[in-house]
């Protein structure tokens, strides 16, 4: 098993912005072990939620390599990277990216329809994983109906149905009260103890470093790593 | 792992369509009516009417659910659904869309066809060029 889950090497992105070209990460190095918990702070605007989506592989670097699990993203085709969402990287995004319209189990269930499980299996999975988050009574009920706080849960089962490697979280706690912004974070921290994902988190919010193993800001579009008196 | 099995696609559209896509029910009264009024009115200008106020509605069907559509692809995207599987699912979908809303031309009036036909292209040329603005951005 690799110690090291996430490796950037060189990684640039930029975006086209009307005529001219926005580089929005340039030279990016990091290292993710397995099992840890990162935080990864900036300025809005900083390229904090482009990481992370190149970590998902939902948008490729201009240049540099990325490597997730032992595989390298830029080798992969749509269909590899797809795969990887699916098996190896879960990512939250800031809108908790459920379907409104669908009960709590239908979008816990969908990520493990897509990897063929049967449906007895998939049952007693969605029952496991709705029983860590607290939230079993609620498996029925619409997403709409649910609060911030609930949702956010929600959105994180989602994830951690598939048992990824790792957790990609955008922004977990910008929505929540402190009380909620607590909870989410020490799921966060019991998820990284129980199943050894290594969770990456986006933040602004400074009052999480306490539950960090350690802590990175992007200055400038590069990755630096910080002390928490330094946030 | 079964990514592209034709049970996967089914259950996706199904989803889609039973929670997404509350306007299939409008979309039924609209092309009802329309079947009668092409029933009622055999005349050449007024196919050509009818073929006109078509396109517009089905790109307005869509419109009407574009958000939750959005949502869904957006959701797909990121748990790892092939791009393939999306791609059939749209298809399927956009069928199941116009066939909803060419049926009662087609019963009413055979040569409405050519009709039926562009709506599947309008729908599915929609729902795929949504998919692939989304799948850029997300």
């Amino acid at each position: 098993m690799l110690d090291l889950i996430v490796v950037l090497r060189d990684v640039w992105k930029s975006y086209r912005v009307g005529q001219s070209r926005v580089t929005v990460l340039r030279n990016v190095n990091a290292r993710f072990k397995r099992g840890e918990i990162v935080g990864i702070h900036g300025p809005s605007g900083s390229g904090k939620t482009t990481l992370l989506k190149l970590i998902a592989g939902l948008e490729r670097p201009d240049r540099g390599e990325i490597i997730v699990d032992g595989y390298n993203l830029n080798m992969l085709d749509d269909l590899g990277l797809a795969m990887i969402r699916n098996t190896i990287v879960s990512y939250i995004p800031q809108d908790y990216g459920l379907i409104e319209g669908l009960s709590v189990k239908d979008n816990i269930e969908l990520p493990l329809l897509l990897s063929g499980m049967p449906s007895d299996e998939r049952e007693r999975k969605i029952d496991e994983i709705l029983d860590y988050i607290g939230l079993r009574e609620k498996k029925h009920v619409k997403v709409s109906r649910l609060s911030s706080g609930e949702k956010q849960r929600v959105a994180i089962a989602r994830a951690l149905v598939t048992t990824p490697s790792v957790l990609l979280a955008d922004e977990p706690t910008a929505n929540l009260d402190w009380r909620n912004a607590v909870r989410v974070a020490e799921l966060f921290r019991s998820i990284r103890r129980d199943f050894k994902t290594t969770v990456i988190i986006v933040t602004h919010d400074p009052r999480l470093l306490d539950f960090m193993d350690r802590s990175m800001t992007i200055v400038s579009g590069t990755l630096k790593e910080i002390s928490p008196t330094q946030v | 792992m079964s990514y592209i099995s034709i049970n996967n696609m089914l259950t996706l559209v199904t989803y889609i369509l039973r929670n997404e896509c509350k306007s299939v029910y409008v979309t039924l009264l609209v092309a009802f009516t329309l079947g009668v009024l092409n029933y009622v009115t055999m005349d050449i200008v007024e196919h050509a009417l009818l073929l006109i106020a078509l396109i517009p509605t089905s790109a307005s069907i869509i419109n009407t659910d574009k958000e939750r559509i959005i949502q869904v692809f957006r959701f797909l995207i990121i748990i790892g659904a092939s791009p393939q599987l999306i791609k059939y699912a749209i298809f399927l979908l956009s069928l199941t869309y116009s066939v909803i809303f060419a049926t009662p031309y087609v019963i009413i009036n055979v040569s409405s066809f050519l009709m039926a036909l562009i709506a599947v292209l309008v729908v599915y040329i929609t729902l795929l060029s949504m998919y692939f603005r989304i799948a850029r951005r997300s």
